[in-house]
C-alpha cells in the first residue's frame, strides 16, 4: 500500500514526484530552447544552415513520436480499466516506436555528419546537436524505463507506474513538438 | 507492494484516436503553412500549431486539467524560471554577444 500513499497534497506522492521533476525538466529545455531563440533572432544567417535540415526525417519522427504517445496512454488507459495484459501490448508498441524514433534520428546525424555538418561547424549545428542529443537521450532513459515497467506490470506488481512513466513520455514528446518547428521548419519559414 | 493498483486518479478517458488523428492533422497544417511564402504569417501559423499541438498532449494525454492545482503551479513554477534565464539571457545575447 505504500505507493498508494498520499500526502495532504491530495496526490499520490510517486505522481506528484515525476511532476516536480518534469517542472526541473521545462526549466533545462526550457532554458536551452530559450537561448536558441534569442541567438537565432539575431542571426538571420542560421537560416542557410537551417535549410540542410532534413524536413521530411523531422516530419516523419514528430509522427513516430504523436503516435508512441498515443500506444502510450492507451497503456494507461488499459490498465485504468483492469487489463494489464494489453497495456503490455500498448507498452511494447511504445518502447518499438521511442526505438524507431532513435534510429531515423542515428541515420539523419549520419548524413548530415557525412555532409561536414558537424557540432563544431558553427553555433547553429551545436545548438542543433545539444537539443537533439538531449532530447534523444531522454528518449533513451525513457526506454528503459518502459522495459522496467513492463517487467513490474508483467507481475501484475506498482501497475500505477504505467502512468508516471507515461506523464514523462508525454512530456518527451512535447519537447519534441517545439523542437521539430525550431530546428527543422523555420528554415523555411 | 502496491499490487494490482491501477487507477489511483479514476480519470476520464477521452477518445484517444481521435486526439491523436488531430495532432497528424495539425502536423500537417505546420508543415503547409511553411509553403505560404509569407514569413510572419508562416513563422506565427508554425509556431501556433506547434503549441496547440502542446496543449492537446498535455490535456488529453497528461490530463492536466484532472490534476490537483499544486501541479499546476509545480508546471508554472517551472516555466516562471524559464521567464527569468530570458530575462537575464537577453542583455548578454543581444547587446554584447550578437554585437
Amino acid at each position: 500500500m505504500a505507493a498508494r500513499s498520499e500526502l495532504a497534497t491530495g496526490i499520490p506522492t510517486g505522481r506528484l514526484g515525476v511532476w516536480w521533476f518534469l517542472g526541473g525538466e521545462i526549466v533545462i529545455f526550457g532554458g536551452l530552447v530559450a537561448c536558441y531563440i534569442l541567438l537565432r533572432l539575431h542571426h538571420p544567417e542560421w537560416a542557410v544552415e537551417a535549410a540542410h535540415t532534413q524536413l521530411a526525417i523531422g516530419a516523419l519522427n514528430t509522427f513516430v513520436l504523436l503516435t508512441s504517445s498515443l500506444t502510450m496512454v492507451q497503456a494507461y488507459a488499459c490498465v485504468d480499466r483492469g487489463r494489464p495484459q494489453r497495456a503490455l501490448i500498448q507498452l511494447g508498441a511504445t518502447a518499438a516506436l521511442g526505438t524507431l524514433f532513435l534510429a531515423i534520428k542515428t541515420f539523419e546525424y549520419r548524413g548530415e555528419i557525412a555532409e561536414g555538418y558537424t557540432p563544431t561547424r558553427n553555433l547553429f549545428w551545436s545548438f542543433y546537436y545539444a537539443m537533439t542529443g538531449l532530447h534523444a537521450l531522454h528518449v533513451l532513459a525513457g526506454i528503459v524505463a518502459i522495459l522496467v515497467v513492463m517487467a513490474a506490470v508483467r507481475r501484475r506488481e506498482a501497475l500505477q507506474r504505467v502512468e508516471y512513466v507515461g506523464l514523462y513520455w508525454h512530456f518527451v514528446d512535447i519537447v519534441w513538438i517545439f523542437l521539430f518547428p525550431l530546428l527543422y521548419i523555420a528554415s523555411g519559414s | 507492494m502496491a499490487r494490482e493498483t491501477a487507477s489511483e486518479g479514476g480519470r476520464h478517458h477521452p477518445h484517444y484516436v481521435a486526439v491523436w488523428a488531430v495532432l497528424v492533422a495539425l502536423l500537417v497544417v505546420g508543415i503547409v503553412a511553411t509553403t505560404l511564402g509569407r514569413r510572419v504569417l508562416g513563422a506565427v501559423l508554425v509556431f501556433g500549431v506547434a503549441a496547440l499541438k502542446a496543449l492537446l498532449v498535455a490535456v488529453y494525454f497528461m490530463h492536466v486539467g484532472q490534476e490537483p492545482r499544486l501541479v499546476r503551479i509545480v508546471l508554472y513554477g517551472g516555466l516562471a524560471l524559464v521567464v527569468i534565464v530570458i530575462l537575464g539571457l537577453v542583455p548578454d545575447i543581444v547587446y554584447v554577444y550578437g554585437d
